[in-house]
């Protein structure tokens, strides 16, 4: 009996370790704004152009487009791509989402918990609508941390006390979105891509976020890697879609 | 270039219709980076506040690029500077006129344009097509004409040059400037690039010396003269919460009803409201503030009422409209880093603060509390707030201080440590705090000032530095309210209702202290 006990545990730790090291390859595309207006194009705002651009290449080239929650189950022979937009601006909704819609796309949204119904951020029914699409998933980009600089920031993953603090909001813009989508989240974006280690265990462990994501470049390459904040690859405006993919390819194993 | 860039200007004048705002004597234009409101001079240069409006009707703002450009609606712009819309003019286009073109789809290839005739000169550009001009020697600029939701904007740099104008840019308030060299823009600006202060205070921008709450007093738009309005109405009647609109002197009267009179013009006249549907709105007021072509107030069930709803008319009393179904207290307005902002207390909890920007209309709940989240605020009188402090009066009469640090940034929700929240109850001096009755910040010097209504007519003042109530002065009467302004020459005054009369001090603040010097 104790025989066969051993022989399933150590079966069963072959499956995992299998699984873990099987090449998933997904690239994670890092996008924020995303507009109409040219006199806001920048480094980090694309026009919707060049987001259509992306959205039909990577459709008509055989990617299969993953939201945060679908990673852990991706075909790791299929080309697998998770479209995320951070900060929550309403352009998402008004320049993405009609295009995400025409390609059957899907991707993830990390909403500033604070901008929830602000001038230029997504209002509250343009959320209900991202979610109930089924396209696009809403995930947490805490509610004021955001808006601390970076370097304020970094003292606060340090100090227990501002880290509590972190924490806490962490939990007030969960509350946020629930409040607005009836339902929770799991995913949860970084600002500025910063964390530590203990703040990730926190997140992880104590608030149940299954996904995370840093700003740091690379790709996710094993279920191992959904495990931990996950790298991305930042959108840059003036890249086109043949730019990206190269840059997935050269990061491929 | 000048005389004959006039001589167009004059010339549209003169060939415009009604709607058209041809200023003969040149065009002076102040707007801020996605605000809808301009401040210009008409013929008699006198200030206004403008709505910028396309020709739809759609509210239109100056954006500026990522790429460092300031970019201004095209069409209304055009206008301001004369120029005249030769949209229905065949062939070539009169000297003083621009026109747009939408695309001919019968044409490939064929794109929308625009052209202006200034001054004999000739210009035309595709939209969306980069070209490039020289604003001064050695600055060479690329841009574009872009059509942006159906409105076109037109580099502001570029249409000065095309038009003898001055642009200006000021990064630290924010302020766009266009002005024509028919103008003298010392007249308007001053040295460093700013709005002249005295045409600030004439427009009523600088709530330090125009909010006045209890006060009957105002400045006048000389930036100067400090006027008793109850000395200039007939009867001597007692008024408060005075308020400027450019020339408009608007006030409650003891009956709570909004007056509005025409400064250094004797007649007054209530002021009607009246809904978007044109329906009368009866309005009794606690506090009114006007700004920008608006009017913000507390609209009361009765007078001597503190609680009422928030809302906004214009400035002739049409389009009254309620900003939210709460009931509300203690209006002010600031403004922070260029932007303005109402404040107020909602009285169902009088415990929280909420901040309206006026820019967006985005009415943010203030959450201040400590590091355990527990609200610092309660059962707030009257508050105050500077960049970097809140400080209220409880309703029981204490005085409570609550240092903001490095929450700039971050108003709708502070944290602070519990040592940042203090309650003073004794004054420097070793006297009590207590029966504060009045509250007054000075933004300019981040002062703070407090007044005990009693028999001793205490003022006190506070700043961060020497973190304690300072006694200003030794009064014999009691003070009922305190107000402070600043005057053109950022000389302050506090001004006081002492017995029922007003009596006006200048004060100097210096290193920490004030001094009444006169």
């Amino acid at each position: 009996m104790k025989k066969f006990i051993f022989t399933i545990i150590a079966v069963m730790l072959l499956l995992c370790t299998a699984a873990s090291a099987e090449n998933l390859n997904i690239a994670v595309i890092c996008y924020h704004s995303i507009t109409d207006n040219p006199l806001k194009y920048s480094q980090y705002c694309i026009s919707a152009e060049e987001f259509e651009d992306d959205i039909k290449y990577f459709s008509e080239n055989g990617y299969t487009f993953l939201k945060p929650s679908e990673m852990w189950y991706a075909d790791p022979n299929a080309k697998n791509i998770v479209i995320t937009s951070d900060d929550g601006y309403d352009d998402f909704y008004e320049c993405a989402f009609p295009i995400l819609q025409k390609y059957n796309a899907k991707a993830a949204v990390f909403m500033i918990g604070s901008k929830i119904d602000k001038h230029g951020y997504l209002k509250s029914w343009q959320l209900q609508e991202l979610d109930r699409s089924g396209l696009v998933e809403i995930g947490n980009h805490t509610t004021i941390m955001h808006k601390r600089q970076n370097n304020v920031l970094e003292g606060y993953l340090n100090d227990e006390t501002y880290l509590n603090e972190y924490v806490e909001d962490i939990k007030d813009c969960s509350a946020r979105i629930y409040e607005v989508l009836g339902h929770g989240t799991e995913s949860f974006s970084y600002p500025y891509g910063l964390y530590t280690d203990r703040l990730e265990r926190i997140v992880r462990t104590n608030l149940g976020y299954t996904t995370t994501f840093t700003t740091n470049f690379g790709m996710v390459y094993t279920q191992d890697d959904i495990l931990s904040p996950m790298k991305r690859i930042y959108r840059i405006h003036g890249d086109s879609p043949q730019d990206i993919e190269e840059k997935i390819n050269s990061l491929k194993y | 270039m000048k005389k004959s860039f006039a001589a167009a200007i004059t010339a549209a004048a003169l060939l415009s219709s009604v709607g058209i705002h041809a200023f003969a004597e040149g065009t002076f234009l102040c707007m801020r980076a996605d605000e809808s409101v301009a401040i210009s001079i008409d013929e008699n240069n006198n200030f206004e506040y403008m709505d910028m409006r396309a020709s739809n009707g759609e509210l239109v703002y100056p954006q500026i690029s990522t790429d460092g450009n300031t970019y201004l609606p095209f069409r209304y712009v055009c206008e301001m500077a004369g120029l005249k819309d030769g949209a229905d003019i065949a062939g070539a286009l009169p000297d003083g006129y621009f026109r747009y073109w939408a695309a001919d789809p019968s044409i490939p290839g064929d794109k929308q344009k625009i052209e202006l005739m200034v001054n004999g000169n000739y210009y035309c550009h595709n939209i969306g097509e980069s070209f490039q001009y020289e604003v001064s020697p050695g600055d060479v600029r690329t841009v574009s004409i872009y059509n942006i939701r159906g409105s076109l904007y037109f580099p502001m740099t570029y249409m000065a040059k095309i038009t003898d104008s001055q642009a200006l840019w000021h990064g630290d308030t924010g302020r766009i400037m266009y002005i024509s060299n028919t103008l003298n823009s010392s007249d308007f600006i001053d040295e460093t690039g700013n709005l002249r202060r005295d045409k600030e205070l004439y427009l009523n921008f600088d709530f330090f010396c125009n909010n006045l709450g209890g006060s009957p007093l105002y400045l006048k738009s000389d930036g100067y003269t400090i006027s008793d309005l109850s000395a200039e109405i007939e009867g001597n009647p007692k008024v408060r919460s005075v308020t400027r609109n450019g020339r408009s002197i608007y006030f409650l009267d003891n009956n709570g009803r909004v007056n509005l009179k025409i400064e250094d013009n004797a007649e007054i006249s209530l002021l009607s409201f009246a809904d978007e549907g044109g329906n009368a709105v009866d309005v009794i007021a606690d506090t009114i503030i006007s700004v920008q072509n608006k009017l913000y107030g507390v609209q009361v069930s009765a007078a001597g009422e503190k609680y009422g709803r928030l809302f906004s008319a214009n400035h002739d009393g049409s389009g009254f409209k309620y900003l939210n179904d709460s009931q509300v207290y203690n209006l002010i307005m600031r403004e922070f880093r260029g932007n303005l902002y109402l404040f107020y207390c909602d009285a169902t909890t009088r415990a929280t603060l909420h901040m309206i920007e006026l820019k967006t209309m985005d009415d943010y709940e203030i959450e201040i509390t400590n590091f355990a989240h527990e609200n610092l605020l309660s059962d707030i009188k009257q508050f105050v707030i500077g960049s970097k402090l809140v400080a209220y009066i409880s309703n029981d009469g204490q005085l409570h201080v609550i240092d903001l640090e490095d929450n700039l940034e971050e108003f709708e929700i502070i944290r602070v440590n519990n040592e940042n929240h203090k309650i003073f109850l004794t004054g420097s001096d070793g006297e009590s705090l207590g029966n504060i009755t009045s509250m007054n910040y000075d933004h300019i010097n981040e002062v703070l000032y407090v007044t005990q209504v009693d028999y001793t007519g205490r003022t006190y003042y506070y700043t961060r530095s020497g973190d304690a109530f300072t006694r200003l002065e030794r009064s014999d009467h009691p003070i009922t309210d305190l107000a402070l302004f600043s005057d053109a020459y950022y000389n302050d005054y506090c001004a006081k209702t002492v017995n029922g009369r007003p009596q006006i001090d200048r004060i100097r603040y210096s290193n920490g202290i004030v001094e009444i010097i006169n």
